[in-house]
């Protein structure tokens, strides 16, 4: 994704994503232009935008930046920020996705959604800006061991809540249940075209689960494929996996404090490197939902706004919604009303 | 003045070298041959004469030339030379022409020569090296084509890469082969390999163009394209391009030009009246296969090509593939490919899934196998989260996994170590690598420690011999009961006690929250730090263990029995 060519190092989001619509790729690039506020504080947007999903960035700052994560990573008062931030993202997010889906009032600010979003698009940095390895040796150091410091390390990277893709084929499972005992499959299928039909594949576009007629079909096919029973069985089955992965997280982290219990920084740095850890599983579940649901919020503000959002900017989308909220744009003014302070303006 | 040569006329080889013969020598049998001038061998080059090339370049080399040595003896039978001199791009500008002419002179003196020379008893025997320079042609795919192969057969192998040739010839990409019978054909095999860069000579804007930028091109066979720069390098004029979308795993010679490369192969043959030839030859895209080199097969080319069984770097066990770990555990099993998500509820249970990007609808498979490889890249992937969270063994980042391990194919997937690797017959079955953990002395009683907000109000079940469950307590943890102590009081019914965090050097006796303190009694657990004891304190002696999943423990230190005098 990011390739060092002199002094910048380049981020191109349209290599991982050659289908997406603009917007979809301005979420991942100005993402990463507020990643230093959101993680850091640090008011000083990152790069400078070349186009939707391009961000050229010096690489002085880059390196800089990079190290002061890394710095700040081991802290436990960070950490601490960090997670609060990321559950204040998250519940603004669901907030500003609640008001933009209810489609009979009157039309919100599009920031409602657009500021928390791409908050939590540069909380998405954590997926690789993290110093793992230096996590790695740190609990290795404790355990004595580096397989067990590994392990310790991929099960602290475990989220609290299930992953997006379990809970989705729990969900399925239970909904082909209840259409083979007798459910009415209209509104089960309904309602997982609506609930979570737009999991099934990444992008802004309309995806065959969101239709209630696929769905339908799709719970058929799971049902037959069940016919001679087992869901309840499966999902017990998925229950067990999900507690025992999470007691054995819970195990390794017991064992690292307790070998560093001795040594309070050494204690707070595991400490703090669980918290981490876990916050970034979890943005990279909870984020993952919430930008499908997003993507999907955005395709049908374009619909109600009058504007084709699968080719449109977030600037296209905002001065959209500006017109049809009623305001009249002044002469003159910013094209990027409506989105958030660092985004495209440099 | 120095003597410039039109490539067409430079049919002395003791003034311009083999290289340049041989290609003279084509261009009068009508073999399609970039135009270019040569130097002389000995020849110095002025000012004058860059400038001449300069000026000659413009008309007949949009995009650049490529420079390049002539030898006397090079291209010969008994030594190629091949990758022995320089051959350098560079765009049509006299600063970087000089400099590539005079790299390439100084090149007959360089020290592999040295070498090479040495280990063949040529030492002393090259006499001279002219200077090629050529026009660049802007290649859809380029490569080399053995015209028997293997020795003393009737057949032939092609290889090929898309654009320029020189990464392939540098053993940096895998190349595309194709090897059969030249005479009709049969039993023609293929393989082609995954493309990851395109070579390409450029012109001077797009030179200019930053990485991440489009360039566009058109080809006879895929019409019009556009690929992402990845890189470019001005000093030799050349931009290295991202595959368009579609093209990583299409051949990079379409069949029509593969089927114009062998009768061309077969007229060289018969010009040189040798059947065995290494042809370097580039399609141009537009339906033309241009000679760029020929030479008389050597056994040190035909030994140094090899095959193309294509290998990721890893520990050196044959065929291995590296990723990285994921999640944890070693299993063998039989490979099953799903590459469409939406037909996973077919997956053979109990295999190991070789699957790309993550998508919901995977799920089915991936509950059904008992090991992941995944193409998907980052220990924070989709894939991997699942995997921790289902406890199947799991390694990420192996690009080329569906094409290299495809159903059916016996593997054994180290999710610690970050590989897979194809089994071979009879092997013993995996072992894990033990991580250092312990057995209990089931003869000790236990205390247990816990960790997690999950242990206050679901501890696991207590095992036999254990005599008190305690919970550390960690900084967030504390904060809580700080704020309010309810819940720590009410896991106080089932756990014996929390365990303190130490305190930084200086800063005395950990702290406790002052409602937990005042309804229990603080007493050490050992070294370990003290612990608020909800029940009465079990007596030493005792081992403090915290348990993984299946009964044996992480952590262990035992706790004699107090020594009376203590």
């Amino acid at each position: 994704m990011e390739s060092r060519w002199g002094d910048l190092v380049i981020f191109d989001y349209e290599l991982n994503f050659p289908d997406a619509a603009p917007l979809e790729l301005e979420l991942y690039s100005l993402g990463l232009m507020r990643a230093p506020e959101v993680l850091l504080g640090d008011t000083v947007p990152l790069g400078i935008p070349r186009r939707p999903g391009i961000l050229d960035v010096e690489a002085g700052r880059h390196d800089a930046w990079l190290a002061d994560v890394a710095e700040a990573s081991g802290s436990l008062a960070w950490a601490r920020v960090l997670r609060t931030r990321f559950e204040a993202i998250l519940a603004g997010l669901r907030r500003g996705l609640d008001c933009w889906e209810q489609t009979d009032g009157p039309l919100p600010e599009l920031d409602l959604l657009v500021g928390p979003l791409l908050d939590l698009m540069a909380l998405h940095t954590l997926n690789w800006v993290l110093p793992l390895d230096t996590y790695t040796r740190h609990f290795a150091d404790l355990l004595g061991d580096p397989e067990l410091g590994r392990q310790c390390l991929l099960a602290q990277l475990t989220p609290a809540a299930p992953a997006h893709m379990v809970d989705f084929h729990a969900y399925v499972l239970t909904s082909a249940q209840a259409a083979t005992d007798g459910a009415d499959l209209t509104a089960l299928a309904q309602a997982l075209s609506e609930e979570i039909g737009y999991l099934q594949q990444q992008g802004m576009a309309e995806v065959p689960l969101e239709r209630p007629r696929e769905a339908s079909s799709f719970l058929q096919r799971v049902a037959a494929g069940h016919a001679d029973g087992g869901i309840e069985g499966e999902l017990a089955a998925l229950l067990t996996a999900q507690q025992r992965s999470r007691r054995r997280r819970d195990s390794l982290y017991a064992a690292a404090l307790l070998a560093a219990s001795t040594d309070a920084v050494r204690f707070d740095r595991t400490n703090a490197m669980a918290i981490v850890c876990r916050v970034a599983a979890e943005e990279e579940e909870q984020r993952k939902i919430l930008q499908q649901r997003a993507l999907r919020a955005v395709r049908q503000i374009g619909e109600r706004v009058g504007i084709d959002a699968s080719g449109a900017t977030l600037a296209q989308l905002g001065a959209a919604v500006t017109r049809a909220r009623g305001a009249q744009e002044p002469e003159g003014q910013d094209e990027l009303a409506g989105i958030p302070a660092g985004g495209q303006r440099s | 003045m120095t003597d410039l040569v039109d490539l067409s006329a430079a049919h002395d080889a003791s003034r311009f070298g083999n290289k340049a013969a041989n290609l003279a020598r084509l261009i009068g049998a009508g073999i399609p041959v970039p135009p270019g001038l040569v130097v002389p061998v000995a020849g110095a080059v002025s000012p004058d004469a860059v400038e001449r090339i300069v000026l000659w370049a413009r008309e007949h080399a949009p995009w650049g030339l490529v420079v390049r040595s002539s030898a006397q003896r090079e291209d010969s039978g008994g030594a190629s030379y091949a990758g022995m001199f320089e051959s350098l791009f560079c765009p049509v500008d006299a600063e970087a022409l000089e400099r590539a002419i005079r790299a390439v002179q100084e090149s007959g003196d360089s020290e592999r020569v040295r070498l090479y020379e040495q280990a063949l008893g040529l030492r002393g025997q090259l006499s001279g090296l002219a200077v090629l320079i050529q026009a660049a042609i802007r290649p859809h795919a380029s490569g080399v084509c053995f015209s028997q192969w293997p020795t003393g057969t009737d057949g032939f192998r092609i290889e090929s890469a898309l654009g320029l040739s020189t990464l392939l010839l540098q053993g940096e990409v895998l190349p595309d082969v194709v090897e059969g019978s030249a005479d009709d054909r049969r039993d023609t095999t293929r393989s082609t390999a995954e493309k990851y860069v395109i070579p390409l000579p450029a012109l001077p804007v797009e030179l200019d163009l930053l990485p991440g930028e489009w360039i566009e091109g058109h080809s006879r066979h895929l019409g019009s394209w556009r690929a992402k720069l990845a890189y470019s390098d001005p000093d030799e004029g050349i931009v290295y391009l991202r595959p368009p979308q579609g093209w990583e795993k299409l051949p990079a010679l379409p069949s029509d030009a593969e089927d114009a490369l062998l009768p061309l192969g077969g007229r060289l043959t018969e010009l040189y009246g040798n059947p065995a030839l290494d042809i370097e030859w580039v399609y141009d895209g537009d339906g033309r296969i241009w000679i760029v080199q020929v030479r008389p097969a050597t056994a040190a080319a035909s030994a140094g090509v090899g095959g193309a069984a294509p290998t990721q770097a890893g520990s050196g066990q044959p065929g291995e593939l590296v990723g990285r770990s994921a999640a944890p555990g070693l299993v063998d099993g039989v490979t099953e490919v799903v590459e469409d998500p939406a037909r996973s509820a077919e997956f053979t249970p109990g295999r190991i899934l070789v699957s790309g990007p993550a998508r919901p609808e995977l799920m089915p498979a991936i509950v059904a196998c008992t090991g992941i490889v995944s193409a998907d890249a980052g220990l924070l992937c989709h894939t991997a989260i699942v995997a921790r969270e289902l406890g199947k063994p799991c390694v990420v980042g192996v690009h080329e996994a569906l094409e290299l391990l495809p159903t059916g194919t016996p593997v054994r997937l180290d999710g610690s170590g970050g590989t897979v690797r194809p089994l071979t017959a009879g092997e013993p079955a995996a072992r894990a690598a033990e991580a250092a953990r312990f057995d209990v002395d089931p003869s000790r009683s236990v205390v247990e420690v816990l960790a997690g907000v999950a242990a206050l109000t679901d501890p696991p079940v207590p095992r036999p011999g254990t005599v008190a469950q305690v919970l550390i307590m960690d900084r967030d943890l504390l904060a809580a009961a700080e704020q309010d102590a309810g819940p720590l009081l009410a896991a106080g019914t089932t756990l014996s006690g929390f365990l303190l965090p130490p305190e930084p050097p200086g800063a005395g006796r950990s702290a406790a929250p002052a409602a937990i303190a005042a309804a229990c009694s603080r007493l050490p657990l050992g070294s370990l730090g003290d612990v608020l004891w909800t029940q009465p304190p079990p007596p030493p002696p005792y081992d403090v263990v915290v348990y993984d999943t299946d009964d044996r423990a992480l952590f262990h230190r035992h706790i004699p029995a107090a020594r009376s005098d203590s």
